[in-house]
């Protein structure tokens, strides 16, 4: 019976630790590069504006800028089709960017945890560039 | 009329029986009248068919020391299981080192067994023959379905493999070996094929071949169905024995209400596991050898006729698309106590 | 297949009449709830993949098909999953948990024949049609997208 309950005291704390994917933590953006300031508010605004998305993340850094999103459970089927759509969008906007997207939930809760340690000034320019290097890698990352 | 029943003028008769059983049937009902009930399926031995033959090894050692015999006093053995040409049981007659004959009907072994025995018997060949047949569940899983541990469903007209095995002693009757029954008739069964090709619905593919012998049975040696006072048949289960009652009745003949018994029906009586009932060799060895022994003995039963049907598939046969050919053996048992004065008379 | 006689057909209308049927609808709906409980067990380990080490959505697939080979695994052994399997059916074959137990248990069944004949020789007995027809489909429906995207049927 101990061990049940220790199992399940293990099964909760897994499910709750996660929370970050269950929660709306709302859309909020980190510029690591002054002067990104507009563009990434343009991307924000426009993300916000797509009905099928929440909790939109929006990283950018010198010329890199990586968008998380997360998907409404019911337009899951339709991922890949607003994420083509949001990629047109962005390619004809900057075309001189690279700009990465991802839907991943992964990628949105490495951004996330990037995000709250750049607002409470735990990371430097340096540290926080590397780390958005290492979730756009990991993003790009199959199998 | 097609075919004779062998009766026989000598008076084989059963004499002693030995019936072991496995883990899962201590929960039958009649476990309290068998001789031994293992505790696992293993019964220490490194694998499933070893634990097959020794139950039959257990089931003839309960048999001989009711007796007090040893195995140079056996002069036939008549066996037989369901494994890989029945090497359980000829490994078993390597350890008893008797003369041995082995035999296969698959489900009806026991009772081929117990015709041929008492056969040999009445034509005065041998004097003493011991003849059973046995199974065990997980060996017979692994053969003809599934690996044990296997998540598969079973439908509800599955049967359950009974792990066990009942062997008995026959000699010829006489005041000095207090016979527990005697062996009056037989009738060999005919192979029966109706077209049925689900291995997991024997009990409808053999009931045809039980109808058909108990009919030839009645027939053959002149009596009705109210010359007995029970007819038991093997493994046809939930499924086979109601199909079996209505072939019968088609033919004129019907039974009265807890005359026609089976003893896959009996064997575990709603068990969730078992689905359909019990079948095997060893679930008509197990009963006959063991409950109806002693009922024929305490004389509260005067004559019976086990009949014993057995499923002739091989795994090889139902992948390729055959349909299942079954056999059905009855032999006619009748109590000692009941014609003791006749018996008596003849000495 | 060989048509069948005329009395084999009665005989047939007569055993179907005493057969029982598998309750069909009873069944679906042990299934749906046992197999959408492996499932979420399944999602839970996808997330604590997520959650804990570098894994995304796309990558953490792949250990949490592992894990719950495992879990299908001790499930086997202890002799609880033919239990799961005659209760839920379709419910705990059609999970990976029951591709594990086939393979597992042939394993285990034939561990009596020894290493290299008994288990490595029959431990796909029940699971390597599985994989046969498997790797086929996945041939064929490969080889026809393919084709429906090189004709510009599909994006």
């Amino acid at each position: 019976m101990k061990g049940f309950q220790r199992c399940l005291t293990l099964l909760l704390l897994m499910l709750l630790s996660g929370c970050a994917l269950f929660q709306e933590v709302g859309t909020a953006d980190m510029v690591i590069h002054d002067g990104h300031q507009d563009m990434v508010t343009t991307i924000k605004d426009h993300v916000e504006k797509t009905e099928e998305l929440y909790d939109t993340i929006v990283i950018a850094a010198e010329d890199q800028i990586l968008v998380s999103y997360k998907v409404h459970h019911l337009n899951r089927f339709k991922m890949k089709s607003i994420e083509k759509k949001l990629e047109k969008w962005l390619q004809e906007k900057y075309p001189d960017k690279t700009v990465d997207l991802s839907s991943d939930y992964k990628i949105f809760l490495e951004s996330h945890k990037l995000m709250t340690k750049w607002k409470n000034n735990e990371v430097t320019k340096e540290e926080a560039e590397k780390k958005l290097d290492k979730i756009v890698k990991l993003k790009n990352e199959m199998t | 009329m097609e075919g004779k029943s062998w009766i026989f003028k000598n008076r084989p008769a059963i004499v002693a029986s030995g019936v072991v059983g496995g883990p899962f049937e201590q929960k039958s009902p009649y476990s309290g009248e068998f001789d031994l009930v293992k505790d696992t399926l293993w019964m220490e031995e490194e694998s499933f068919e070893k634990a097959n033959r020794q139950l039959i090894e257990s089931a003839i050692q309960v048999t001989l020391d009711k007796k007090t015999l040893s195995s140079n006093d056996i002069d036939a053995l008549l066996m037989g299981d369901l494994i890989n040409q029945i090497t359980p049981t000829s490994m078993a007659a390597r350890t008893l080192s008797a003369p041995y004959l082995g035999l296969f009907s698959a489900c009806a072994t026991s009772m081929e067994g117990l015709a041929l025995s008492a056969a040999l018997i009445d034509g005065g060949y041998c004097q003493k023959v011991l003849t059973g047949a046995s199974s065990h569940n997980a060996a017979v899983e692994k053969q003809f379905r599934y690996p044990t541990e296997y998540g598969g469903q079973k439908p509800p007209t599955a049967q359950w493999t009974v792990t066990g095995a009942g062997v008995a002693l026959i000699e010829k009757a006489s005041p000095h070996n207090a016979p527990l029954a005697l062996i009056e008739k037989a009738t060999i069964g005919k192979v029966v094929d109706n077209g049925i090709k689900d291995p997991f619905n024997m009990g409808a593919a053999m009931a045809p071949a039980a109808a058909d012998v108990i009919e030839r049975h009645l027939n053959q040696t002149n009596q009705t169905i109210d010359d007995f006072d029970l007819i038991i048949t093997g493994d046809l289960s939930r499924i086979g024995h109601p199909i079996t009652e209505d072939l019968l009745k088609q033919k004129g003949i019907a039974f009265k209400s807890g005359q026609f018994l089976d003893c896959g029906k009996m064997f575990y009586p709603e068990l969730p596991d078992v689905q359909a009932g019990a079948s095997g060799p060893a679930c008509s060895a197990m009963l006959v050898y063991s409950h109806f022994l002693n009922e024929l003995q305490k004389g509260s039963v005067r004559k019976i006729l086990s009949v014993a049907t057995g499923a002739l598939l091989s795994p090889l046969t139902f992948q390729q698309g055959e349909s299942i050919p079954c056999i059905a053996h009855a032999v006619e048992l009748s109590s000692p106590a009941v014609n003791s004065q006749s018996f008596r008379g003849e000495e | 297949m060989k048509k069948k006689t005329e009395k084999q057909q009665a005989y047939q209308k007569l055993v179907d009449a005493h057969d029982k049927k598998r309750p069909v609808l009873i069944n679906c709906l042990k299934a749906f709830w046992v197999g959408g409980v492996i499932c979420m067990i399944g999602q839970a380990v996808t997330i604590f993949f997520i959650t804990y080490f570098p894994f995304t959505e796309q990558t953490a697939g792949n250990p949490s098909v592992s894990v719950m080979i495992f879990f299908a695994m001790l499930l086997t052994g202890f002799g609880v999953y033919d239990r799961l399997g005659q209760y839920a059916g379709a419910g705990s074959a059609v999970p990976v948990t029951g591709f594990g137990n086939a393979v597992i248990s042939a394993a285990i069944e034939h561990r009596t024949e020894g290493l290299v004949l008994g288990v490595g020789g029959n431990m796909f007995k029940l699971a390597g049609s599985v994989i046969v027809f498997g790797v086929a489909a996945a041939f064929f429906l490969g080889l026809i997208k393919t084709l429906l995207i090189h004709f510009g049927v599909i994006g």
